[in-house]
């Protein structure tokens, strides 16, 4: 009997040892992340847009620090343009779970693209994981500084409608800009049409016909600096640390379209995110995220993206995942805000 | 307006413009350039790379360089690719890049007749010389930048693709019918994509693949090399028959038919130029405006596509030349004035340097060595593309079991290549099959061609136009002038011909 238990004892320690290692081994590695998997692998970096582009220098910058920090793993970056961007994204939503493919997409339009449901649109970002946001980037308001527009009380004033460059027709940063001035309660008129950011930028400059357009931050830099153009609003939480003297777009919207403008605002936060499929197994999920925030620390990296100009502001996966599903529940709300937009064109 | 620079200040820049000659042939940063120019060649000649990925490619190497060295190394690479380019435009009827669509139409048949030395000799030629305009424009226009480049605004830019797209008359030969209709085509896929004033989508047939539009390239590379060897497949011949002797001292007889065509040349180059300052485009619309040009202006508009030397002249000439009239808008505005000075934009951000004002004034002596490794970069990349590849005039003879399907591989990698997507490929050998049937049936395919390229350029800048000023966009001064001149093109030669009948009917 005395030895029955005895026996029974040691099994169960036995088993409590093993449990315990066992355990304990597994959250070490979901920690750590299974990163042995991808040991002489191959992982496709896909970029939905051709080389040269934004997306497309940040995936190519980020694919060597991947390879650093997954060690003998491959990263190949693999560019699938098309669509505006959406059949790479696509391709990533239907790729095999395996953790092998991961994409870099623009995140806020493919949140408009989804919940306005554009042809074409065959993904479902609440189902894929997040890796990381990449960066942050204001959306400016920017007019010529030869004109007489010194802040958005001044467009009031002017007792006509404030005519606005925009590019990229049907895209989401498209419906976003559009969306922005109507947060800030301007009566615009839009000239639409210009194939990019640059030749509607130089329309302002030009300053005939043309009062404004919206963009982001990175493609005016140089004339902000040159003082061709003036900003007047920028879409973020808190001043940009180059712009300290411009209001963000929360600070000068009616209190009727707060609500608005902070959905705005918090959209275009996600606007450079890396994720994988549905589907992937959860370690693999962990492995590649302990990875991508060991690049994100990286002192090489940084100097690369102080070097470049293309500055990174750094979210993890797991909070990503949550912005992402934020984002299209608050859009979602927004839907008719959004057709009405399509609608005026 | 500028104020007139004091002489002191001319002298001054004037010195710092010879500086810029002495850094540039320094061991080292001269070094990067050969390496660029062989870069940049290989890339060229490649047909599916261009000069965005030679550049994309480069631009993380010039990280650790000194800044003479980086420029110097992407100036060789963005002024050689051109060239390289070229060489399969003539040799198999495949653009090299997107830079040289155009050159197919007279470079390959000059290859067909055994003269792919003699055509070579005139790219080499065109190119070289083109890029010399190209940077000399730049360092004329240092002072005055600012205004030159806000001085095109869509109605100019609308009225330069009219002016191109007269052309299709010149280039449709002896039906003009065909040609119109061709041409029209042209325009109409062309549209296919989103429509980009009201975002609504065309001709897409719910495939997410057209959303973007038909890519120009992958349709040149189906409508002339994948038709060209299905042409020589059913026929059985080669690209140089048997018969055909190849002409000795044809490299030097392209050198002096460049100075035969001299005004062409200095006006094609010009236009280049012109169309490079101009934001977003480059040599892949230059060459064919400058093609279209040499056709409207010529004697004998019918021998185009024949295979004359004008016809390789001109769009070779035009698209060296525009990559300093590129360089402009990159330097005065931080704005890439074509696809290859986007990757030169971020080349100049990982060396601290941000385009505009300042950059005139504190970095001048950069800008003069950038100028100067145009003009070099040009030169030499002739000189060695010449030496290294007017062999491969030899593959032409081989007999086409084995041409025709290595042509049909490497241009459908091609096709591939340029933005690794599958669709582009099926383009090209959907193109390729109409390409084929268009040739039989006798119906031209550069009408086609222009109305690709330019058909939706047109259409975006008169919507524009439109919107910002109204039809009153027409009587700007330089769209006058551009507007003059399409009535002289377009109605030239009638009148003329009507002159010499009254003449001859009154003698």
């Amino acid at each position: 009997m005395l030895q029955k238990t005895l026996k029974r004892t040691v099994l169960a320690a036995i088993t409590l040892v093993v449990l315990v290692s066992l355990v304990g081994a597994g959250a070490l590695a979901a920690a750590e992340g299974d990163l042995t998997f991808f040991k002489g692998k191959v992982i496709k970096f896909i970029v939905p847009y051709s080389v040269g582009g934004g997306f497309d220098s940040y995936a190519r910058a980020i694919a060597p620090y991947l390879e650093k920090y997954i060690p003998g793993v491959t990263v190949v970056v693999q560019n699938v343009p098309g669509g505006g961007g959406m059949i790479g994204i696509n391709s990533l939503y239907a790729a095999e779970p395996d953790g092998l493919t991961i994409g870099i997409a623009h995140g806020a339009g493919a949140v408009i693209n989804q919940v306005l449901n554009t042809p074409g649109t065959n993904f479902k970002l609440q189902e894929m994981r997040w890796l990381a946001r990449v960066t942050t980037e204001p959306l400016l308001t920017v007019v010529s500084t030869k004109s007489a527009f010194k802040s958005v009380k001044d467009f009031e004033t002017a007792g006509r409608p404030i005519v606005f460059a925009q590019t990229g027709v049907g895209s989401g940063d498209y419906y976003g800009s559009l969306l922005l001035l109507k947060a800030l309660g301007i009566d615009y008129k839009v000239v639409a049409g210009f194939p990019g950011s640059r030749e509607a930028n130089l329309a302002v400059v030009r300053g005939e016909g043309v009062d404004g357009t919206s963009v982001f931050y990175g493609s005016v830099i140089s004339l902000i600096e040159s003082g061709d153009l003036r900003p007047l609003v920028q879409l973020a939480f808190t001043r940009h640390k180059d712009l300290p003297n411009v209001p963000t777009a929360l600070e000068v919207v009616p209190q009727q379209n707060r609500e608005l403008a902070r959905a705005l605002t918090s959209l275009f936060e996600i606007k450079y995110i890396i994720g994988l499929p549905p589907k992937v197994p959860t370690e693999r999920v962990a492995a590649l995220r302990s990875a991508f925030d060991k690049v994100f620390a990286d002192p090489e990296f940084i100097d690369w993206s102080v070097k470049m100009k293309c500055p990174v502001n750094y979210m993890n996966g797991a909070q990503l995942d949550q912005a992402v599903k934020g984002n299209l529940e608050s859009f979602t709300k927004l839907q008719g805000e959004l057709k009405a937009i399509t609608q005026k064109g | 307006m500028p104020c007139p620079p004091s002489l002191q200040e001319v002298v001054s820049v004037l010195s710092q413009a010879f500086h810029g000659i002495g850094a540039l042939f320094a061991l080292q940063p001269f070094f990067y350039m050969l390496l660029g120019i062989v870069v940049g060649l290989a890339f060229g000649v490649a047909p599916g790379l261009g000069g965005i990925t030679a550049m994309a490619i480069l631009v993380p190497l010039t990280y650790k360089l000194d800044q003479t060295s980086a420029f110097a190394l992407l100036i060789g690479a963005a002024s050689a690719v051109a060239f390289g380019g070229s060489v399969s435009a003539i040799l198999i009827n495949t653009p090299g890049t997107n830079q040289n669509v155009a050159t197919c139409l007279d470079g390959y048949p000059m290859t067909r007749r055994g003269e792919g030395r003699r055509a070579i000799g005139i790219s080499a030629t065109a190119s070289a010389l083109g890029g010399v305009i190209g940077a000399v424009v730049l360092l004329a226009l240092i002072p005055v930048m600012h205004s030159i480049v806000l001085a095109f605004a869509p109605p100019e830019y609308f009225m330069l693709c009219l002016l191109g797209l007269t052309a299709i008359a010149g280039v449709s030969g002896k039906n003009m019918l065909k040609g119109l209709v061709m041409g029209g085509l042209g325009m109409l896929l062309s549209f296919v994509g989103y429509d980009p004033v009201t975002g609504t989508l065309r001709y897409t047939f719910n495939l997410l693949y057209l959303y973007d539009g038909i890519d120009i390239v992958a349709a040149v590379i189906g409508l002339f090399a994948v038709a060209e060897m299905i042409s020589l497949m059913v026929e059985g011949q080669t690209i140089v028959s048997k018969n055909v002797v190849e002409k000795p001292g044809g490299l030097l007889e392209g050198v002096k038919d460049v100075f035969r065509h001299w005004w062409l040349f200095v006006r094609s180059s010009i236009i280049g130029t012109v169309i490079g300052i101009i934001p977003g485009v480059g040599g892949g619309t230059a060459n064919v405006v400058a093609y279209s040009h040499a056709v409207q202006t010529s004697r004998h508009p019918e021998r185009f596509g024949t295979g004359i030397p004008e016809g390789v002249i001109a769009p070779e000439s035009a698209n060296n030349a525009s990559f300093g009239g590129a360089l402009v808008p990159t330097v005065a505005f931080g704005i890439p004035g074509s696809e290859m000075c986007v990757v030169l934009l971020g080349a100049f951000m990982l060396h601290g340097l941000v385009p505009g004002p300042e950059m005139l004034k504190e970095h001048v002596d950069l800008v003069f060595q950038m100028a100067w490794g145009v003009v070099f970069a040009n030169i030499i990349a002739s000189l060695i593309g010449v030496a290294l590849m007017s062999w491969l005039v030899k593959m032409c003879s081989v007999r086409v079991s084995l041409l025709a399907p290595s042509v049909i591989a490497i241009a459908l990698l091609g096709a591939y290549a340029t933005a690794g997507s599958v669709g582009d490929v099926v383009v090209a050998l959907i193109f390729g099959v109409f390409g084929y049937w268009m040739k039989k049936l006798d119906y031209p395919r550069a009408p086609l061609m222009i109305g690709l390229v330019l058909g939706n350029l047109a259409e975006v800048n008169f919507h524009l136009s439109m919107q910002i000023y109204g039809p009153g966009f027409l009587f700007r001064p330089i769209s006058l002038v551009i507007l003059v001149a399409i009535l002289v093109f377009a109605f030239g030669p009638y009148v003329q011909r009507m002159a010499g009948a009254r003449r001859r009917a009154s003698a």
